[in-house]
């Protein structure tokens, strides 16, 4: 008896079950009906960004003659912009601000949290295909194969296909391809779908290795979905019964994807707890003030006055007001640096407290490199966070620069033209290349990996087990 | 014989190696989501007091100032105690059983600086400081455990609790002895969710103890009441499930199925729902009107103020300017406060029609109702998030009107004036009011258990297993 004839009587069995037949059009179902909502709902938020990134524009130029370190507090904001994956995988989306204020003196933090206005319900789950490739596929595979060797040995079929001279090796590979078969099928039909979606009708901001990201994202479900399968074809064989299988099989499920990532998530919050928003907030302010009360003011008049060649301020060619201004901007750059580098430094250690606990479960792996391949996860949010403080201090440096070499002495009395502030560019977004964050991935790809290694070695050895105990009955 | 089975079942489970373990699971897990909601509560005071102490501080130098120039034993500075600097500490308080359901109050602001010289969009301080990963993740709190997990370990440990006897073939001995299925059924059923509840009402039990005062009084009674509630209507929904169907995978399956469509599927279905069907308005088009009527008053406020920089009064106003400032900024924010009120409103009303549209779909899956419900009684709904923000600006308006005279006059207030400046407290909802608002679909869950059950029942005296 060949390995391709077990697959095909494996594809057989799986196609006469009806109740399995349901399940699978049900969940097909309900990545459609994930993917029509994803879509929609990226093409709004990114429908929004460009309104307001519009509007924002139009109420900066509005301004009229106003000095311009006034237009300076008053600024522009930067607005994330929202990649067409998004439908597939919102990651930490709705959780992360998607607009900063680029305001003067102060790299305030990313707001506008989406999940602030959607009441509690936004505590259960998000609607997303990749939720249901995570949570309810792996319970597809779970049910498709969860009998593969339990059930065949709880009716003694298993010893009569050995006797027909079955080796335990044919049986295993039989066995594995009649699985990857279908779940091959099952992927080539979501991801053709996915990809039909996010081509077609993705308005989001537009991704130049959208075709890298879409491979990446295909190959990953691939070995996740393959993690499952060996998994479930090992304790299977390693049970003697459906029932012992089923039990088995639905306690990892239940553990390793529902719990452990939400309890992945609060240990890190334990080690590493989230900063202490007044704390953080009287920091903020203190870097804030730090140019005002620190000696730099002081030696900023002196080196002012001997760069001029002046012993007094008024007889500078330039504003000593507005030369101060911009000073105290690079004063509190590298402060800034240091206050959020801090920050990520924090997240980081829980990210890293997650990456340890993906061992365990190999869904918090998927969910890192899923949301990462979407480019929807932290590390993308850091680099528009990033962006927009860069974009800040180019503007902020223009309108102070204005006012320095041309206030005359006048200050904070003097005021630019209402023609100047259509010059002060506006923050373009682009999304980053995975090429960019790929380093942050390696890890959780590795683990993904063993998984794969290690579930396969398992369900090998299990199954091995299983025909070697049914021959010698 | 009922005594007999009893013991049986107890002696089953303490030779059950996996049943123990769910058990010992679900003691450590409970207690650990207990254990975190508590050092998060405790955080969350201790930097909602640090935030009141730093205020208070600065209102204790505002007032001695005060006190100074009255009497005239100091040099007063223009920018000395004057009105427009007020400001009043507002916090959102933990709710008396926060630590057990956080909820919302992890997203949402929970600290505003009530001031004259602010706005009601300036008055939170920047607080989106957290990791979104972990935010997005959620918190295991005790809320989660009962709403997610518990059904999970109720569904392992009961799922095959005839199916087991019949593949050993010890069912029909154990028949043989005058007992009916239904009593084997039912102690069974008994014994093992029994021990679970018990041990996850043991944590229960620490949380309401760490909950301080309160703890067991009317919020503790109506935690209670929602957990017998949900624990009922799935103990009901299994008993029906392994009276209907004979085969335990087919059992656990099916059971399995209910609990990802009741917790995960229906939930996630009905938030999109009331995302498509109510959809907020943007709150980037609400940041996009805020700054075109910050605009608009920033033109008044250049001309009230003969072009002082807000941000800078100390560079760009005089001493014998100060007063006049002072007037200005305050009428620029009351402009601004007039131009975004129909965009606060638009969004109120946007929030009021999501929330009775989700508490009418909430009939559709007991996690929904049993997580609003926890909610609600801890204080960490969305409701009264939104409540906070609403009486922190009802505060500022009612400071403003108190200030507004001396301002527009630029003048100090008077020390004998200081009584008049209120203190904000905000009053949470009491047990009586989360009474109210979860008490129909409470009533909801317990009827529909008794459905299931007389159901199971039916089916067990027409058909025995």
């Amino acid at each position: 008896m060949s390995a391709s004839v077990i697959a095909r009587k494996e594809a057989l069995v799986a196609g006469r079950d009806r109740r399995l037949r349901g399940i699978y059009i049900a969940l097909l179902l309900a990545v459609i009906a994930a993917l029509s909502v994803g879509v929609v709902r990226t093409n709004t938020f990114e429908m929004e960004r460009t309104a307001a990134a519009q509007a924002d524009r139009a109420n900066f130029d509005a301004q009229g003659s106003i000095n311009p370190h006034s237009a300076a507090h008053y600024s522009k904001y930067a607005f994330m912009p929202i990649p067409s994956l998004s439908g597939f995988d919102p990651g930490v989306i709705d959780y992360a601000g998607m607009a900063v204020w680029m305001e003067g003196h102060i790299q305030n933090p990313a707001t506008f949290r989406r999940a602030e206005g959607a009441g509690d319900l936004a505590r259960f789950v998000i609607l997303s295909p990749a939720w249901v490739l995570q949570y309810l596929i792996p319970l597809l595979v779970v049910l498709l194969l969860f009998a593969s060797y339990a059930g065949e040995r709880q009716d003694g079929t298993l010893r009569q296909v050995m006797s027909y001279g079955a080796s335990p090796s044919v049986l295993f590979i039989g066995k594995l391809r009649g699985a990857l078969s279908a779940l091959l099928k099952l992927l080539i039909l979501l991801g053709g779908f996915v990809a039909i979606a996010i081509l077609a009708f993705g308005e989001g901001a537009p991704q130049e290795d959208l075709g890298i990201r879409l491979a990446g994202l295909f190959v990953t479900y691939a070995v996740y979905l393959f993690i499952y399968a060996m998994l479930t074809i090992g304790l299977s064989a390693l049970c003697s019964s459906r029932r012992a299988a089923a039990i088995a099989l639905i306690s990892v499920w239940s553990v390793v994807t529902v719990l452990a990532p939400r309890l992945g998530g609060d240990i890190a919050v334990m080690r590493t707890p989230q900063p202490d928003a007044f704390d953080t907030t009287f920091a903020l302010n203190a870097v804030r003030g730090d140019f005002g009360t620190s000696d730099y003011a002081d030696r900023h008049r002196e080196e002012f006055l001997e760069t001029y060649g002046v012993t007094d301020v008024n007889d500078a060619p330039v504003d000593f007001a507005a030369h101060r201004l911009q000073a105290s901007e690079d004063h509190a750059n590298p402060l800034w640096d240091d206050f959020y580098g801090g920050l990520r430094d924090g997240y980081a250690s829980q990210e890293n407290t997650l990456k340890v606990l993906s061992v365990l479960s190999p869904t918090s792996a998927i969910m890192a490199l899923s949301s990462g391949l979407a480019g929807t996860d932290r590390f993308h949010h850091t680099q528009f966070v990033q962006e927009a403080e860069a974009h800040r201090r180019v503007i902020i440096r223009q309108m102070n620069e204005d006012m320095i070499y041309n206030a005359n002495g006048q200050s904070f009395l003097y005021q630019s033209d209402a023609s100047f502030w259509p010059q002060i560019p506006a923050y373009e977004g682009r999304l980053p290349s995975i090429g960019t964050f790929v380093s942050n991935y390696l890890v959780h790809a590795g683990i993904l990996l063993f998984w794969a290694v290690a579930s396969f070695l398992f369900a090998r050895w299990a199954a091995n087990r299983a025909a070697r105990l049914e021959a010698v009955k | 014989m009922t005594g007999a089975l009893l013991k049986l079942e107890f002696l089953r489970i303490r030779r059950s190696l996996a049943a123990m373990a769910i058990l010992a699971f679900a003691l450590i897990a409970s207690l650990y989501s207990v254990w975190s909601g508590t050092t998060w509560r405790d955080a969350q005071v201790a930097m909602l007091g640090n935030y009141q102490a730093d205020v208070k501080v600065q209102m204790q130098s505002w007032r001695e100032d005060l006190f100074a120039i009255e009497q005239g034993t100091q040099e007063a500075s223009p920018f000395a105690a004057r009105p427009g600097n007020i400001q009043i500490p507002a916090t959102q308080p933990v709710g008396p059983l926060g630590h057990l359901a956080v909820g919302s109050s992890a997203l949402l602001p929970t600290r505003a600086t009530i001031t004259p010289l602010q706005t009601r969009m300036s008055m939170i301080e920047p607080y989106e400081f957290d990791n979104p990963t972990t935010l997005s993740l959620g918190k295991f709190d005790l809320a989660f455990f009962t709403v997610v997990v518990l059904p999970l370990l109720m569904i392992a440990l009961s799922f095959d609790v005839l199916a087991s006897d019949r593949s050993r073939g010890t069912l029909k001995l154990l028949l043989s002895n005058p007992i009916s299925t239904e009593n084997v059924l039912v102690t069974r059923l008994a014994v093992r969710n029994g021990l679970l509840i018990l041990l996850a009402l043991v944590s229960v039990v620490v949380g309401l103890a760490t909950a301080g005062e309160g703890g067991f009084g009317g919020h503790g009674l109506l935690w209670l009441g929602t957990f017998f509630a949900y624990t009922l209507f799935w103990l009901a929904l299994i008993y029906l499930a392994v009276s209907r169907i004979r085969r335990s995978e087919a059992t656990a399956a099916t059971l399995i199925g209910l609990w990802v469509l009741f917790t995960l599927a229906i939930p996630a279905l009905t938030n999109s729902a009331g995302e498509a069907v109510y959809p907020l308005p943007s709150q980037l088009e609400y940041l996009s009107d805020s700054r075109a009527a910050q605009v608009d008053a920033s033109r008044r406020t250049s001309e009230l103020t003969d072009d002082f920089l807000q941000d800078h009064p100390e560079l760009t106003v005089s001493d014998e300017s100060v007063p006049d400032f002072f007037s200005a900024v305050f009428l620029a924010n009351e402009q601004v406060l007039s131009n975004t009120v129909p965009i606060v409103n638009a969004f109120e009303e946007a929030n009021r029609q999501r929330s009775a549209f989700v508490d009418r779909l909430q009939y559709l899956s007991p996690a929904i109702i049993a997580q609003r419900a926890f909610f609600r009684i801890a204080g960490s709904d969305f409701d009264q998030a939104q409540m906070f923000i609403t009486q922190a600006g009802t505060a500022m308006d009612d400071l403003n009107d108190i200030v507004r005279p001396a301002i527009i006059s630029k003048n100090r207030l008077g020390s004998d004036s200081l009584g008049a400046i209120p203190v904000f407290s905000m009053e949470l909802a009491g047990p009586g009011a989360a009474l109210r608002q979860i008490s129909f679909p409470i009533i909801f869950l317990l009827v529909c258990a008794g459905v299931l059950a007389a159901i199971g029942y039916a089916r067990q005296k027409v058909s025995p297993l």
